[in-house]
């Protein structure tokens, strides 16, 4: 995941960059606005507007962080249709404007410059090595693979309880480990969890 | 509560249990906070590249170059405007056209015009010619229109008036016949879907040459039609300024068979006439209607003059003459 020059934006580097991200994104905006296909729709719709747009992002440095950029944004104003369309909605319960406002604030926490800044790959990698073995087993069978402790319990042969421990373990390491990318909430849980 | 949080980041939350959640969180600045640090993780891990992401990203990139495709052809579109310096919307009898049903697609080497059922379109081509496009028409301009030759391709009917340069022939091709002109004006009616040709001269003179046959050709002089009987062009008189008057907002039939005037309202209207009674075919008619007229009131207005009945089905697409 090399940072990639706008300027070498032809057909060829264009391609590169939309297959190298295309998956990813897509799995980060689903996080966020819940959908599949809202989440589809907001990445393939930045892709569009960075083609059609091509000669008017010439300057752009830093595409990575651009590109996510614009995914944030993106999904933070669909988010925001979906909190007003709730609060509108009385029918629906509080549950779901809670819901999508939680994520709403949780997105705008993302640091995007840090995100891009570094190899997010790389980062991801060294804090999941740096995880025991077993713990690093169970978490990404569990947010990577997205099976349930069930699942991954009987897989493993040990109880769901051991498998709820070591996602505990690992989320809390994971947390100190990249916390550049949310670097606004840290004080608190590092009190919270001391 | 953390289990809870946690429980709901896995999927493995109860409704009742994210309805408690939701409401701790707002009560509770350190759980929002925890909750939003689960949330962020699973967002950044989510970048974490995953088995099949390739085949996935492959088939969304095919996708994606047919949609960009299409952004490309709007380009050459834009391209054949220098030549077709113009483009007037034509009001016609009523008809409101908007741009936003004139479609145009494109080869590397077409643009074309689209017109929706019961439209008309004028439009001006770079040399100065003026064409109509009746309902229902395509009309294709080649980019190379101009460089040897002004050539265009119909499908439907059009009315040309043509600027003179004799050193580019004028030709319009259709399904069967080239239909070639110095500076004149003619009409040209000629539905790829419907078996019925036509060419109408009012001024100048055009030559008319069937596709299949180069040596089976007419000039016309004005008031003449060429018209195809069994496999070959035939010359016949015309009154041919009616031919051309739905451009000012008349459809006229002179002395016309209704198996003709059936041809053509199927053409204008799209709709499909299933004829049982087929002494009603030879009636003759001389006619004017306008062209806001719906089908069935032109078809109503007919029955009255040489008896024969008629139903049109729920939606209006096939008219039953009895």
């Amino acid at each position: 995941m090399k940072n990639t020059p706008i300027e070498d934006i032809n057909s060829t580097s264009f391609s590169d960059l939309y297959q190298n991200y295309f998956p990813k994104l897509i799995r980060f905006a689903r996080e966020y606005v819940v959908s599949e296909e809202d989440a589809e729709n907001i990445v393939q719709d930045t892709f569009l507007f960075l083609w059609e747009n091509q000669e008017r992002f010439q300057s752009v440095r830093n595409l990575n962080a651009f590109l996510y950029t614009l995914i944030k944004n993106r999904c933070i104003d669909f988010l925001r249709v979906k909190v007003s369309e709730a609060k509108r909605n009385e029918k629906v319960q509080d549950r779901f404007e809670r819901e999508f406002q939680l994520k709403l604030d949780s997105l705008s926490y993302i640091d995007v410059d840090h995100l891009s800044e570094e190899d997010v790959e790389k980062l991801i990698d060294e804090a999941l090595n740096s995880l025991p073995e077993k713990c690093r087993q169970i978490f990404m069978l569990s947010r990577i693979d997205g099976l349930k402790y069930k699942e991954i319990a009987e897989r493993l042969g040990v109880s769901v309880n051991t498998i709820e421990n070591q996602i505990s373990i690992a989320l809390r390491k994971l947390r100190v480990r990249l916390k550049i990318y949310m670097p606004l909430v840290v004080y608190f849980l590092w009190t919270y969890f001391k | 509560m953390s289990e809870l949080i946690e429980k709901y980041f896995t999927g493995e939350i109860s409704d009742e249990d994210k309805e408690k959640m939701f409401f701790s969180i707002e009560s509770d600045p350190k759980l929002k906070e925890e909750f939003i640090q689960l949330q962020n993780i699973k967002g950044v891990t989510a970048l974490y590249p995953q088995p099949g992401d390739e085949q996935w990203a492959e088939e969304a990139w095919l996708k994606f170059q047919n949609k960009t495709k299409v952004n490309k052809r709007r380009t050459i579109f834009l391209s054949f405007m220098k030549y077709a310096a113009v483009i007037v919307l034509a009001i016609t009898a009523g008809f409101f056209i908007s741009k936003q049903f004139i479609t145009e697609k494109h080869d590397m080497m077409f643009s074309r015009i689209e017109v929706p059922v019961g439209q008309h379109i004028f439009l001006t081509l770079g040399d100065g010619s003026e064409v109509w496009l009746n309902s229902a028409s395509t009309l294709q301009v080649s980019n190379e229109f101009g460089n040897k030759e002004r050539r265009v391709y119909l499908d439907g009917e059009a009315f040309f008036s043509v600027a003179k340069n004799a050193e580019l022939p004028f030709i319009v091709e259709t399904n069967s016949c080239d239909i070639e002109a110095l500076g004149t004006q003619f009409n040209v009616l000629s539905y790829s879907h419907i078996s019925y040709f036509e060419a109408n001269l009012i001024e100048g003179s055009v030559k008319v040459t069937m596709h299949n046959n180069n040596s089976d050709n007419v000039v016309l002089l004005p008031n003449e039609k060429a018209v195809i009987a069994g496999d070959q062009l035939q010359k016949q008189v015309s009154l041919a300024v009616n031919a051309a008057s739905w451009k000012d907002g008349v459809i006229t039939f002179e002395e016309e068979s209704l198996s003709e005037i059936i041809m053509k309202l199927e053409a204008y209207y799209n709709v499909k006439f299933v004829v049982a009674n087929t002494d009603a075919l030879n009636g003759v008619y001389t006619a004017k209607f306008r062209t806001d007229s719906s089908v069935e009131e032109i078809i109503s207005a007919m029955q009255k003059v040489n008896k024969f009945r008629y139903e049109i089905n729920a939606d209006g697409s096939i008219i039953y003459i009895q």
